[in-house]
């Protein structure tokens, strides 16, 4: 599919022409909002507001579209509030709410979906993996990286996960395990990664976090395992096993500082145990210029703020 | 007399021919709906025990199904995967129309596939599964009715083409 033809496969036949006419550029659009009875509104860079809007019919039939036309096949992700499309892009969705088995909701009435486009960054991490490996073992350190939403925490992540897979000039590759809760690593599309995440990586696409890891050092043996978003305590004692059994961890979480996540209740028993052992803090300005600053273990600072991008 | 004798075994032999060929016809319909039955048993499987979505049922029933199903399936499962906006239904409609005239698949056949369609895009599983069971039934009962209907005929035709022969025998004597 041509790059501009690339936003059609979200939508129906019946919806398409409205699409054409706006001639966007996918490779610029971040996020799609469609909100029932209100202008379609996409975000590139900036919002833009285009000159249609869904009814709730219209609503229905790109969620059945999205499914393939066949919904029932995703019912635990209607439950979850999202669907993952080919392409490894994630849709967002809710409305009205009903109950399902075990007090879980499901959305009865879909009439919000943001639609978030997941554009690969290879090389962004070319800057950053060297504060990633004990200068003297070569081998890879535990690291977490920081950062608040929408600044690129997985982006980073994944192509990180790509440069210890694939290794560099300096550093053999290793066994990569990817815990994808939410297919957004690698872009999952029924199990399958889209998204490069490396020629050594193994990736465990639904489930969470603790049987991830348990099924990864059971039976893959990696080096490193990585997972996006930690935050409850239960993901800290998954990541404790993780250590326990010798394997290196790379995590991100939401967070402003390392200070920020010194004082996290959830995370104080990593912190505490001295477990991780490098802090990647993300900030982006106004201009949308992501930076990055490198701390070690006692917070002392490698690597002032940088920008990140991709080498020319 | 030798030569009213082989009228008499022309007309039996001719009456007896066009009933084999009633009863293959028959038997074709029946073969073609029982194929019909055992795709749905296997969308069924798949659907409940790994929750798969239909594209990729299509796709790996054209594995197994013997012709026509197989192309037919794999036809929509391309279709599907080329994501060009038309919804399974309109697919589906489409590819058992195009059978005019790729005919292995009878009247009788294209009119239940078409019905097949008809049964898929429910929302909950449980639902999907009712429906596709309901018309499962559907199959069954034309299978039963089909296959009744052919031994009825068959014996029919049987006894009309040796009573046939013998009144043929009887006249020219």
């Amino acid at each position: 599919m041509a790059a501009e033809n690339k936003i059609l496969q979200f939508f129906p036949q019946r919806l398409r022409g409205d699409w054409e006419r706006c001639g966007l550029d996918f490779g610029q659009i971040q996020e799609i909002r469609l909100r029932v009875n209100q202008p379609v509104k996409v975000f590139c860079g900036r919002e833009r507001t285009l000159p249609f809007r869904y009814g709730e019919r219209e609503m229905e039939e790109v969620f059945r579209y999205l499914c393939h036309d066949s919904v029932y096949a995703y019912e635990e992700e209607r439950k979850q509030g999202y669907i993952m499309v080919e392409g490894g892009h994630r849709i967002g969705i809710t409305g009205e709410l009903t109950t399902a088995e075990n007090g879980r909701f499901i959305a009865k009435y879909i009439r919000y979906m943001n639609i978030r486009l997941a554009h690969e960054q290879k090389e962004i991490a070319g800057r950053i993996i060297k504060y990633l490996y004990h200068a003297r073992e070569r081998t890879p350190l535990n690291t977490l990286i920081i950062s608040p939403p929408g600044v690129g925490k997985t982006t980073l992540l994944r192509d990180t996960i790509r440069l210890l897979s694939n290794g560099t000039s300096e550093h053999q590759g290793c066994n990569v395990g990817v815990i994808d809760e939410r297919g957004e690593i690698a872009g999952a599309y029924r199990g399958s990664a889209m998204l490069d995440c490396g020629e050594r990586t193994d990736v465990i696409t639904g489930g969470d976090k603790q049987q991830g890891i348990s099924i990864l050092v059971r039976t893959f043996a990696p080096r490193v395992i990585a997972i996006d978003e930690i935050g409850r305590s239960a993901d800290a004692e998954a990541i404790l096993h993780a250590g326990v059994s010798g394997c290196r961890i790379l995590a991100t979480m939401h967070g402003e500082s390392v200070e920020d996540i010194r004082n996290k209740t959830e995370m104080e028993k990593l912190i505490h145990l001295g477990l991780i052992e490098r802090f990647i803090v993300l900030s982006m300005n106004e201009q949308m210029d992501r930076y990055f600053e490198i701390y070690d273990r006692e917070g002392n600072r490698l690597c002032g703020r940088s920008l990140l991008r991709a080498p020319a | 007399m030798w030569q009213k004798f082989i009228a008499g075994a022309c007309v039996m032999t001719g009456a007896l021919g066009f009933g084999w060929s009633l009863c293959g016809e028959m038997n074709h319909d029946i073969a073609l709906l029982k194929q019909q039955k055992q795709i749905l048993l296997y969308m069924i499987g798949e659907i409940t025990y790994l929750h798969r979505p239909m594209e990729e049922i299509f796709d790996l029933i054209a594995l197994k199904a013997d012709p026509p199903y197989n192309l037919f399936l794999a036809e929509i499962a391309q279709k599907m995967k080329e994501r060009d906006g038309r919804s399974l239904i309109q697919l589906w409609n489409e590819a058992v129309h195009d059978r005019q005239d790729k005919t292995e698949l009878s009247q009788t056949g294209k009119s239940y596939l078409l019905k097949m369609g008809n049964c898929f895009e429910y929302e909950g599983e449980q639902l999907q599964v009712e429906a596709l069971g309901l018309f499962g039934t559907e199959l069954d009962s034309e299978i039963d009715r089909l296959t009744a209907k052919k031994n009825e005929n068959s014996r029919l035709i049987k006894a009309l083409s040796t009573l046939t022969g013998i009144l043929c025998i009887i006249l020219f004597l």
